[in-house]
């Protein structure tokens, strides 16, 4: 007896363990489409809005802290000038001095690609600048260029050279006391378009090593190292269309409507889809690259305060996404935008469209380039949000 | 030794109950108010549910809550059941297992021939759990899912008294409480996308009576009726959304018709019993269930057994009983609108008796087949087990001995 109250548990066991469960849903597909099973969930919708207006807004801002100094252009960046201030505060000590021969060093330390060169002018500012100024354009500088020894103006920079002498005569009124050594720097600049646009990158005095000198050589074979004290790159975007530049800095403006989505629409997701452009992208430099910085774009979205572009509240707003991505390669991007869409269609918030920017954009020149509402139809810029409906539970459908 | 076993026996069962899904049943009982959960413990399943006029001084879960008046001792009994079925619909199929939630009572003599009894036992349940694939164009893969949990339950306090020795008599006042709750989500593969849900709770709440009788006709020969009044429940319904702008409640009355049921047992020879019981209730209302109008018919039950009782002598297998019974029912859902669902099962069953004290255990399995391919598109084959532990103890006023 005892035995078989044993055998009856282990049975109730066995049979408690050993069964399992397949899904259910295709065959309670009846039940639900006859209605008999009253429940239904809602329609699942993805609403498109192709967007009203895409705009960019230039925002003046600059780089004077960088630690490298750039000229060329790639990707539609121009890095048109490079303003250097040095510093003098031991000319004094050498008053009187005969100076054999002066030269500018550049430190340079990538030139993309390597057969670029280009020819520049050397010209003495005519006022004075600081790293933390925003430059959108070259500043004043003399008419005539710093000469070489022997009365050259255009030099080229290429890869083999980056030390450019300049005439002495100047340099010793300098020494003489006859005249300011400089006052406010030196600009280079271009002096032709070059056939094929590349890049040439060097130290900045940021970087604090090697930095941009000012080599005078004296007699006794002596000479003195003026350093670089400030430099600051003008750079600005030449390319049109829809790009976000960090370092210029360039934002995206989306204007978009939601009208069309039904009041009890409750939604899964909401994206900004935007398709990269990566032959129009620039990720890194050459030079950024050997000091270890990475080509990811760091972007940031928000809904501005206002919809008026020229409204200062206009360049902050609720925050929505910050992530990255790869600006050189080809790809669909989707940025999430999550709880702002659910607020927005629920009234709690008014639409004052997004703005896409660099979240490097006081630190790094980057840019990321998307195909615009010209391009084909799978590549244009759009709004996405993917809803449902509420379940009914009512009765026959 | 005994009760490691009886330990055991209980482990057992809880482990089934605890093992899966409570309740239900039925790929049937994902519509109305789920399936119907007749009166009875194992013993009665295994007579498929035919013994309203069998007597049972052990088992206190049963058809007719007036066979309790009987009992002399304090008893406690506990039934639980495991489904396994497959079910059809077309090129499809599934295999289901499925427990229900125990019923339980207790039985308490107040005098010879006056027993109070109460516990739980559910009265229908549904549970479902499905899902199909959604398609949305250029998002990930999503899932459109359903889940009904069901349970209408009762909590009867029971009188059964026994005014003369060939009849048994019985008034039981019913709680009837429970919820249907739907839910409706549609979700991602993808974490990103925020799940909808929305669902419907219904909760039932009402109060019941019924009455019931057991007369020997002859001591070969026992009758018995049973009626339930009719169930006024009052059904509260609140449905919630993930946008919360959209949430509602609801209050109605919905109505289960009164149910009553005949049944009769012959002592065919020496331990050989027939028994049959017919059950019915008329169809309710679609009242909350308005897609459901013209789907609701009468709900019948027809069982017939033959049962050879326990014996006292002899080996394991002559001592133990043997039950054997075959059962026929009508849901009230209709599916199609029109077509009842019906149900058939052959059953067998035995028992054991707990080796110390009063008290078994009964065991039983139901193979059978709910609806039609042919007629309801669905066929359900099912195989049910069910366990139940009775045990009982005598109850002696405490004397105060003076010295």
């Amino acid at each position: 007896m005892k035995k078989a109250f044993i055998y009856l548990v282990l049975c109730g066991l066995a049979a408690a363990s050993g069964c399992g469960n397949d899904a259910e849903g295709p065959v309670t597909r009846p039940f639900l489409d006859s209605g008999s099973y009253s429940p239904k969930a809602g329609e699942t919708v993805r609403f498109v809005d192709t967007l009203r207006s895409v705009s960019v807004v230039d925002v003046p801002i600059g780089l004077g802290q960088a630690s490298l100094l750039k000229l060329g252009e790639v990707r539609g960046i121009r890095f048109e000038a490079i303003l250097i201030s040095f510093g003098f505060d031991s000319l004094p000590e050498y008053a009187g001095r005969t100076v054999e021969s002066a030269s500018i060093y550049l430190p340079l330390i990538t030139v993309q690609d390597t057969l670029f060169h280009l020819g520049v002018r050397f010209h003495e500012l005519l006022g004075p600048f600081s790293e933390d100024d925003v430059l959108t354009e070259v500043p004043a500088y003399a008419a005539e260029p710093i000469t070489g020894p022997a009365g050259e103006t255009v030099r080229d920079i290429n890869i083999e050279r980056n030390t450019f002498p300049i005439a002495t005569g100047p340099v010793q009124a300098w020494f003489d006391g006859t005249e300011a050594a400089w006052p406010y720097g030196i600009v280079i600049v271009w002096a032709v378009e070059p056939d094929t646009l590349g890049l040439i990158e060097m130290n900045a005095q940021n970087r604090g090593v090697n930095p941009p000198v000012l080599r005078v050589a004296l007699a006794g074979d002596e000479e003195v190292i003026f350093p670089a004290r400030a430099d600051y790159t003008v750079t600005r975007c030449t390319q049109d269309g829809t790009a976000v530049v960090g370092g210029v800095a360039r934002r995206v403006y989306f204007e978009y409507d939601l009208s069309g989505i039904p009041e009890r629409a409750i939604p899964h997701y909401s994206a900004l889809v935007l398709s990269i452009d990566g032959a129009r992208g620039l990720g890194a430099t050459v030079g950024e690259l050997l000091l270890g910085l990475t080509t990811d774009f760091y972007y940031y979205l928000y809904a501005p305060a206002t919809e008026d572009p020229n409204d200062p509240a206009f360049l902050a707003g609720t925050g929505i996404a910050r992530s990255s991505f790869v600006p050189t390669l080809d790809a669909r991007l989707r940025i999430p935008l999550g709880r702002y869409t659910i607020d927005l269609l629920d009234g709690q918030r008014a639409n004052t469209g997004l703005v896409l920017q660099s979240d490097l954009e006081t630190v790094r020149v980057q840019k990321a380039s998307f195909h615009g509402g010209d391009a084909d139809q799978s590549l244009r810029p759009l709004i996405e949000v993917i809803y449902t409906l509420p379940a009914e539970f009512g009765g026959a459908r | 030794m005994t009760r490691p076993l009886l330990g055991a026996a209980l482990a057992g069962l809880l482990a089934a109950a605890s093992a899966g899904p409570a309740a239900a049943q039925s790929v049937y009982g994902l519509n109305f108010i789920g399936e119907h959960m007749q009166r009875g413990s194992a013993r009665h399943a295994a007579l498929g549910y035919s013994a309203a006029a069998v007597p049972d001084t052990n088992n206190v879960i049963t058809q007719n809550a007036s066979t309790t008046a009987d009992m002399r001792m304090v008893s406690f009994s506990l039934t639980q059941t495991l489904s396994m079925a497959r079910i059809s619909q077309q090129e499809e199929y599934a295999r289901q297992t499925r427990y229900r939630l125990p019923a339980v009572m207790m039985a308490l003599p107040l005098r010879s021939g006056l027993v109070l009894s109460g516990g739980y036992q559910t009265r229908f349940s549904g549970r479902s759990d499905f899902a199909f694939r959604r398609e949305v164009e250029e998002a990930p893969a999503a899932l459109e899912q359903y889940r009904l949990d069901s349970s209408l339950f009762s909590i009867p306090v029971a009188l059964a008294w026994k005014p003369f020795p060939v009849l048994n008599v019985s008034a039981e006042v019913q709680f009837e409480r429970g919820s249907i709750t739907d839910r409706v989500k549609v979700s991602f593969d993808d974490q990103a996308y925020r799940a909808v849900e929305s669902q419907r709770r219904r909760s039932f709440s009402g109060t019941s009576w019924g009455t019931s009788f057991l007369l020997r006709v002859h001591s070969r020969l026992w009758i018995a009726g049973t009626y339930d009044a009719p169930v006024d429940y009052t059904v509260e319904e609140t449905i919630t959304h993930t946008k919360s702008a959209f949430d509602s409640s609801a209050a109605f009355g919905f109505a289960l018709p009164a149910a009553w049921s005949a049944g009769l047992a012959v002592n065919v020879r020496e331990r050989w019993w027939l028994t049959s019981s017919y059950w019915t209730r008329p169809a309710p209302e679609a009242a909350g269930f308005p897609h459901l109008g013209g789907a609701l018919g009468n709900e019948t039950h027809l069982g017939v057994g033959l049962e050879r009782r326990m014996g006292t002598g002899g080996s394991l297998f002559e001592r133990v009983p043997l039950r054997l019974g075959f059962s026929t029912g009508r849901w009230h859902l209709e599916f199609p609108p029109g077509t009842p669902v019906r149900s058939y099962f052959f059953t067998l069953g035995s028992a054991l008796r707990l080796p110390a004290g009063p008290g078994c255990i009964d065991f039983t399995a139901e193979f059978g087949r709910i609806g039609s391919a042919d007629e309801n598109g669905f066929d359900e084959k099912m195989l049910r087990l069910s366990f139940g532990v009775s045990v009982a103890e005598s109850w002696t006023r405490r004397r105060t001995v003076r010295h």
